[in-house]
């Protein structure tokens, strides 16, 4: 049986870098997991499964989606996803019993009460639980304020109210290292104290309260008749301009409703934009993710709970197998833009790029939670690489341009790729060069006023070149908008998360040990990660179905063990808190 | 201590000209012709190209210096593309330019139970495949680039291979492996292995530059001739 808590209590952080049994540590445990449907809680749950038999019991927390029940969505994902593959590998035609015997897939909605969960689960939870493993969260960088903060904040204060009502319980919550926001320098592994990155006072309850305000505020502008007449007119003005003006007056009315929601999303997407960079956060995931945290710390007193931070999530170094990747905001979109003609990326080759294979968090997310489980635990781990074993952009870049080259050469569909293309290195360069993105947009836009000023004759013999320049303008536009997101962590701020806090209770068993400061980026860059990419993110860029897992044995679950509650009471008020997804 | 007798032979080989159609400043140039940028590789052609004419005449005595000179243009290349564009360069150029005469006296030695030492020029790059691929090679000595934070600084790390050194080295090596000069053979190419040629019991000049031709037929060495 596991080691005493009371025990382990007793030695306190006077023990601290005495190694941890993983397996004694979690051994008879019971883990409850949300997120289990994310690139990170899928890989975690895969490698416990494969790998840690001890766990006594995995609650895997999922919603049901478009009338697909969670448990229906877990076989699927079991059975589809190549996550899933050493599991099916190890457990063949017996998986299905195996899951039966370590799973208890449960259905419910985070952001509310109780985690919407039925009575009687939440009893035994109550009764039984041991850690709870927040992975679940809204990962788009720019997304509508409202959702963020249902799926990021909302979320987490109910979980953290969940915990805290269990009997012996203990929250590890999955954040990330950017909730340091814009700034230079080392990141201490930390809890977030009362100021925000831009060095201002910063309340998280306040500022909570003031953004739901706002929210609000954009909801009710929104549903008034001058938004409705303005929508009306934009619908109007596009139909008449594609030649469609003929359109039923329902169609008509359809399109003014879409174009309707689409202004309220953009608007609440700029407020949280606005409210992020306002306090110095470069995006509204990492601004809502600190708020997050901020709650979190305010109840140390009632909560046992480690926030967990990894930076950049990417491919599997190992497990389930190398190059196991479905992260869209991690380095896949940036790859995938220097693969192409476009050549300059602003950025500063010295600036850190903290990436960090996914199995190496998950690792580190099960030896947190080994140490939750013993109360060893420590507040803040970071997870990232730019401490232990720096890759910086530079690098990064040059390694991903060499893959691109290897790729090329090798594999090359055509004399154009393997001559020119294999040698057109992308090149890092400062956000205003001559040739960067915003002049190349000029430029098109340039061409595309001049075509215009052609006189009818030539203009419709033009219309070629035209079409081409719209395009050009839209993939201009795309890369534009991919270098904004990317420009804060690869060329505004400079950061070094110190992570040192796993190193307090290593892994005693070699198999869960954290082996970062081995890993040869150039063997991860060139044979694992942009191979990886290559295989599983670039072809979701290209609006393809990347491969998917065929199981030999499909794993089928009983009826019962699913539940959720059926009391809508318990579920409070769902407006704001719609579309929570997983890491 | 063994009688001399009892000692192993072993046969020195210079790997451009006898084993390699290729040399440094050819791989040196497929470096720089594949750098980062356009701008970058017409600067480091450029600076090869400057330096090939210097590289001609002193490679006729030492190629130490122009060893230096021609890796230069690789000064600032990151330690990524260097290994990269090495496994490339073999891959696409060197591997189809392994002269089979070289192989063959390679084979021959070996079969006459001779240790198989091979003396480059080329950086330890470009010779970790050749080495693993060719398996007949039981040491091998190169240039290695002075890396710092990454990147190549266009040094290379001393001893540089390629002048008159090679027969200390040569020396130092049978001292410790217990080889016997006197008994050791040497297939060079170059005018600055003449001294390695003086110091081994059967040495032999291949495909030679005028130096060495000039150098062998004073000395009445043999001297052959393949397509390189």
């Amino acid at each position: 049986m596991s080691e005493s808590r009371t025990d382990a209590s007793a030695h306190g952080m006077a023990d601290a870098a005495r190694p941890l049994s993983i397996r004694q540590s979690l051994a008879g445990r019971h883990v409850f997991l949300t997120g289990g449907s994310g690139f990170l809680g899928k890989v975690w749950l895969s490698q416990v499964l494969t790998q840690l038999p001890e766990l006594e019991r995995i609650y895997v927390f999922l919603r049901p989606k478009a009338l697909v029940p969670a448990r229906q969505r877990f076989e699927k994902m079991i059975n589809t996803s190549p996550a899933f593959r050493p599991l099916h590998e190890r457990f063949g035609a017996r998986l299905s019993e195996y899951l039966a015997q370590r799973v208890e897939v449960v259905e419910g909605e985070l952001s509310d009460p109780d985690l919407g969960l039925r009575p009687e689960v939440v009893r035994r939870l109550r009764r039984d639980l041991d850690v709870l493993i927040h992975c679940a969260g809204l990962v788009d960088f720019k997304p509508d304020l409202r959702k963020a903060l249902g799926s990021n904040v909302d979320a987490t204060t109910q979980i953290a109210d969940f915990v805290a009502r269990c009997d012996h319980a203990a929250l590890l919550h999955i954040s990330t290292c950017y909730v340091a926001g814009s700034r230079h320098g080392q990141i201490a592994e930390q809890l977030p104290d009362d100021t925000a990155p831009s060095g201002e006072a910063f309340c998280a309850q306040t500022e909570l309260a003031d953004a739901r305000a706002a929210v609000d505020a954009i909801v009710r502008a929104h549903d008034h008749e001058d938004e409705r007449r303005i929508a009306r007119e934009d619908v109007l003005e596009d139909l008449q301009k594609q030649g469609r003006s003929d359109q039923h007056p329902k169609v008509i009315e359809t399109l003014v409703r879409k174009r309707q929601r689409e202004r309220v999303k953009q608007a609440l997407v700029d407020e949280g934009m606005r409210r992020a960079t306002r306090w110095g956060w470069p995006n509204t995931y990492t601004y809502t993710k600190s708020m997050a945290e901020r709650l979190l710390a305010s109840r140390a007193d009632k909560l046992r709970f480690s926030v967990l931070r990894p930076s950049i999530v990417e491919s599997s170094l190992e497990f389930p197998f190398p190059g196991w990747n479905e992260s869209f905001n991690g380095s896949a979109p940036l790859a995938y833009v220097m693969g192409t003609w476009f050549r300059m990326v602003p950025a500063k080759p010295d600036a850190p790029f903290d990436v960090i294979p996914v199995d190496l968090v998950c690792k580190a997310m099960t030896i947190a939670a080994a140490a939750l489980a013993v109360d060893r635990h420590r507040p803040v781990y970071h997870i990232g690489s730019s401490d232990r074993n720096r890759c910086s952009v530079g690098r990064a870049a040059e390694l991903i341009v060499l893959s691109h080259r290897r790729h090329f050469r090798e594999r090359h569909r055509t004399r154009q790729e393997r001559v020119l293309k294999s040698r057109w290195d992308a090149v890092l360069v400062e956000p205003d060069v001559l040739m960067g993105i915003k002049n190349n947009r000029a430029a098109v836009r340039v061409w595309q006023e001049a075509l215009d000023l052609l006189p009818d004759k030539l203009r419709k013999k033009a219309e070629p070149l035209a079409a081409r320049g719209r395009e050009l303008d839209e993939s201009f536009e795309q890369i534009e908008m991919l270098v904004d997101m990317y420009l804060p962590f690869m060329y505004e701020s400079f950061y070094v998360f110190v992570s040192r806090a796993l190193d307090t209770h290593p892994a005693l068993e070699a198999e869960f040990a954290y082996p970062l400061a081995q890993l040869d980026w150039r063997k991860y860059w060139l044979d694992i990660h942009m191979p990886g990419l290559r295989r599983w993110a670039f072809p979701l860029i290209d609006g393809k179905r990347p491969e998917r897992y065929r199981s030999e044995h499909p794993v089928r679950l009983s009826e019962a063990p699913v539940s959720r509650s059926d009391d809508t009471s318990l579920h409070g008020e769902r407006g704001l808190h719609a579309g929570i997804s997983e890491v | 201590m063994q009688s001399d007798n009892e000692k192993q032979s072993a046969v020195f080989v210079r790997a451009e000209g006898v084993l390699l159609a290729r040399g440094a400043r050819a791989a040196a140039a497929y470096f720089a012709a594949n750098a980062a940028g356009f701008g970058e590789r017409a600067l480091r052609l450029g600076h090869l190209a400057w330096a090939s004419p210097v590289y001609e005449v002193l490679g006729q005595s030492d190629r130490v210096l122009a060893n230096r000179l021609a890796y230069l243009a690789l000064r600032g290349m990151s330690e990524d593309r260097i290994a990269e564009l090495a496994q490339e360069y073999f891959d696409n150029i060197l591997r189809e330019r392994i002269l089979e005469g070289g192989l063959e006296l390679i084979r021959r030695a070996r079969r006459e139970g001779k240790r198989v030492v091979v003396i480059a020029d080329s950086l330890a790059q470009v010779m970790a495949p050749l080495v693993a691929q060719l398996r007949i090679v039981d040491d091998y000595v190169c240039n290695h680039l002075e890396i710092r934070d990454g990147k190549a600084t266009g040094r290379l790390v001393p001893p540089v291979v390629g002048g008159h050194d090679s027969a200390v080295w040569a020396a130092t090596y049978a001292q410790e492996h217990d080889l016997d000069l006197a008994r050791c053979s040497a297939y060079v190419s170059h005018g600055p292995d003449l001294l390695l040629l003086s110091r081994v019991g059967q040495p032999c000049a291949v495909n030679p530059d005028y130096t060495l031709r000039r150098a062998a037929r004073d000395s009445r060495w043999p001297v052959m001739d393949y397509h390189v």
